[in-house]
């Protein structure tokens, strides 16, 4: 399947929001961040004006909504 | 495709702990979703599956397929699923806008819930993906709107209900409107609800979520909603909802309760309620029994 930027950019997005130390990184140093990964110009700009600060708890957010739905409770949002 | 899916009524989300009650107020609850993630999860169960199937129309519903992953498919994962969907046999099944899985290999983890960007490139992925999900499983295929935190502002974004018609365009899915989670995101991101209805493609409608969130009041996000589906569902969500009905013609409602489970009258109480708006809105389709 063709890569896309949107790929990257999920895959920048998505480890950002449950990756402490990935998310540090994205906020202390974005173009190193973005070196090595296809994305544009403009979605860079829109990925380094995002409150990683605030988006950083949503990660922590995610994994107890999964632990509090857990085996027995694989409820739905 | 939707011509084919019988009227559902008001139903309940099916929950393992809520089993025997379910199963002896049966008369008061027209249909079961079924997370069919739980199943996958605890082939022990295959006995309660089978009893929900012989006692209840069903509709399955998954939280792990990641229908927005631009990486395409989970398709090891729907070939687990799909044994459990064949033997449940539902009328439809159903996934969330999202992508539940965060395509990093070193990661490795699985999520529900991550926001995706609201684009038409990223719609293209859904339409794709989708049609490869709906070729293998071969049942109407719905998307939910989803809950979140945050809204990713990428270039070229749409506002969410435009995009939800992006994605539905020119196909035969159908929509899951979660209602709540429209109330609770208008709450968190200050939008008008109402304008999100009026912009959303509710002719697509085919089924819909109402449930009952909480409100932080502590840590980073204090003050915030979530939609943890453990609260009766509020009058704001029954007043959208009827709202949503004038043009929406869902054939069933279902109502959302996962945790802090009230007695089993109480959701009935409320799927009740849910009847009565499904039978006094001109958009919702007849039942056989003019319910």
């Amino acid at each position: 399947m063709r890569r896309t930027t949107l790929e990257a950019v999920q895959r920048i997005v998505g480890r950002a929001v449950t990756d402490p130390e990935f998310r540090d990184a994205l906020k202390a140093h974005p173009d190193t961040v973005f070196a090595n990964r296809d994305v544009t110009p403009e979605e860079q700009e829109a990925l380094k004006a995002m409150d990683w600060d605030s988006i950083g708890s949503v990660g922590t957010e995610l994994e107890q909504r999964v632990s509090r739905m857990g085996f027995a409770r694989a409820g739905c949002h | 495709m939707f011509d084919q899916i019988p009227f559902l009524g008001a139903g309940l989300g099916y929950q393992h702990d809520l089993h025997a009650e379910i199963l002896a107020n049966r008369a008061g609850i027209d249909f079961l979703e079924v997370p069919t993630d739980q199943f996958l999860r605890e082939p022990d169960w295959s006995t309660e599956l089978m009893e929900i199937k012989d006692n209840f129309p069903t509709v399955a519903h998954g939280i792990y397929m990641s229908l927005g992953d631009a990486a395409g498919p989970h398709l090891d994962y729907l070939d687990r699923l799909a044994p459990y969907i064949d033997s449940l046999d539902p009328v439809l099944f159903s996934d969330h806008i999202d992508m539940g899985n965060i395509p990093d290999d070193d990661l490795g983890k699985y999520f529900h819930g991550m926001q995706v960007p609201f684009t038409a490139e990223q719609a293209e992925v859904f339409r794709r993906n989708m049609h490869l999900f709906q070729s293998r499983i071969g049942r109407p295929l719905l998307v939910e709107n989803l809950f979140y935190n945050f809204v990713l502002p990428m270039p070229g974004s749409l506002p969410e209900p435009v995009f939800i018609g992006e994605i539905l365009k020119d196909t035969e899915f159908g929509l899951l409107l979660d209602v709540t989670n429209i109330y609770l995101n208008s709450l968190n991101q200050g939008f008008d609800p109402y304008e999100w209805l009026d912009q959303a493609p509710l002719e697509r409608t085919v089924q819909v979520h109402v449930a009952g969130g909480e409100q932080a009041r502590s840590g980073p996000r204090a003050g915030e909603w979530s939609d943890t589906h453990s609260r009766p569902v509020p009058d704001a969500v029954w007043r959208m909802l009827e709202y949503a009905l004038q043009r929406a013609p869902a054939k069933g409602i279902l109502l959302e309760r996962d945790q802090d489970y009230p007695p089993i009258e109480e959701l009935l109480d409320e799927l009740s309620i849910a009847r009565q708006l499904m039978k006094r809105n001109p958009s919702t389709p007849v039942s056989p029994e003019g319910r």
